[in-house]
């Protein structure tokens, strides 16, 4: 073989080579998920991901559901555990990166309240939506932020729900008559504040709610 | 004034008595329509119908590509007559011929295809590259969509992916083998000589003259030849 021919095919294998490399040099994607350790039953939820230099995602769930899109909407009825497998696909989809998680569901459960203010009534009531209604006794008394009323409720029955929802406080008299103390109206689905705060500093009262998910 | 009027007359008599005595020859030649004929040692004018005395003559006919052919004729005392005359091909220029061919077919299979399958390849390979891709990528998600049971049409994406697939290979292989094929022969194509065809003709070059051309500004030859 002469010089000239070994220097033609050369040419030929670096353009080859070339053409190979540069169809090869796509960013791998990197898979993310960074979602909180327990999902909340019972509510729409909009699970996004952290992964970078990726065309599209897939997500698979343990419960048999897939979900291909950037952004994955999921509404889990029953509590118990998840596995989410995120899948991140380069252009073409010929690389790919997973990650794999394991979460728990769970509802929220109203732990206690904590009510704080100058209270002249011998029984207090708190309402939850039409729903439920929770007594207050013994509550006579000056209640401060270092040292409020406290309501506690048995653990992991009551659960709160997504749906826009009003809280009210009431005040027993004598007559057994309930005087509105405070109120005020939440969408749970968008409110996740622990304690969710029920009236401000400047009312005369105010009713925080404490809650927790069940541990699995 | 009488005596000039006879002797015109006579002159006249004379000379279509002379003209009577040569013999109308018609010349067909066969193999050629360009041919050139030397009767004698003199050539003929371009015409098939010659005035030739009766008598037998030595006659040449010539063609370019063509043997020369020498032979006599023997013109007989008639108001006409016809004469065939077949050339024979030269198998100098017969063996060019196929040499020629043989050439071409050569350069077609070393150079012309080898490049042009090479062309192509590397024409089609990028766009074939990015339709491949995308099918790949709808091939992926469909097959997501069948695994979970969300619609989708998987036969079609695979079937249009193994499509797009077939023909990125073959681009890339017609890039790569035509181009190997051609660096490959290109040598061998190289030395391959040009058949070439000498031109044996009883010209006689009399006067060869090179010029420029004023108006085309293109050089010109200009060449007297003698059969």
């Amino acid at each position: 073989m002469t010089m000239m021919r070994k220097n033609s095919l050369n040419k030929v294998w670096i353009a080859v080579l070339t053409v190979l490399v540069l169809s090869s040099c796509e960013k791998k994607p990197t898979a993310c998920l960074e979602l909180p350790e327990t999902l909340e039953a019972g509510t729409l939820l909009t699970l996004s991901s952290c992964s970078e230099d990726y065309e599209f995602l897939t997500w698979e769930f343990s419960d048999g559901i897939g979900i291909e899109g950037e952004i994955a909407q999921r509404r889990f009825e029953d509590e118990g555990s998840v596995v989410i497998r995120l899948t991140a696909y380069s252009d073409g989809a010929y690389k790919s990166d997973q990650v794999e998680q394991a979460y728990k569901i769970s509802f929220r459960y109203i732990d206690r309240f904590e009510i704080i203010g100058n209270i002249p009534y011998d029984s207090l009531q708190i309402d939850f939506g039409n729903v439920l209604s929770f007594p207050v006794p013994d509550a006579n008394g000056r209640f401060t932020e270092e040292e409020p009323l406290v309501r506690s409720l048995s653990p992991y029955t009551w659960v709160i729900e997504a749906e826009r929802t009003s809280i009210t406080l009431y005040g027993i008299n004598f007559l057994g008559t309930r005087i509105p103390l405070v109120s005020d109206k939440f969408n749970f689905n968008v409110v996740k504040d622990n304690p969710t705060v029920i009236g401000t500093e400047e009312d005369d009262f105010m009713v925080k709610l404490f809650w927790s998910y069940r541990p699995i | 004034m009488r005596i000039l009027f006879s002797l015109i007359v006579l002159c006249v008599i004379h000379l279509s008595l002379v003209a009577q005595e040569k013999t109308k020859v018609r010349l067909y030649v066969k193999g050629s329509s360009d041919y050139f004929i030397r009767l004698d040692g003199e050539m003929l004018p371009h015409t098939n119908l010659q005035l030739i005395e009766p008598g037998e003559h030595t006659l040449e006919v010539w063609s370019p590509m063509h043997l020369l052919h020498t032979g006599k004729i023997d013109v007989p005392q008639k108001d006409s007559i016809s004469y065939y005359q077949k050339l024979e091909r030269d198998p100098e220029y017969v063996k060019y011929l196929f040499d020629t061919d043989a050439f071409k077919r050569k350069m077609l299979f070393g150079k012309t295809l080898p490049l042009m399958a090479s062309g192509a390849g590397m024409v089609g390979a990028p766009i074939f590259y990015f339709l491949r891709k995308r099918d790949h990528e709808v091939l992926v998600k469909e097959n997501f969509k069948s695994d979970y049971n969300i619609g989708g049409d998987l036969d079609n994406a695979q079937s249009r992916y193994a499509i797009s697939n077939g023909l990125f290979f073959t681009s890339v292989g017609f890039a790569v083998g035509g181009a190997v094929t051609y660096f490959i022969l290109r040598n061998k194509l190289n030395n391959t000589e040009k058949p070439n065809y000498k031109q044996k003709n009883p010209f006689t070059l009399e006067d060869f003259e090179l010029s420029y051309h004023p108006l085309t500004g293109t050089p010109q030859a200009g060449v007297t030849l003698r059969f």
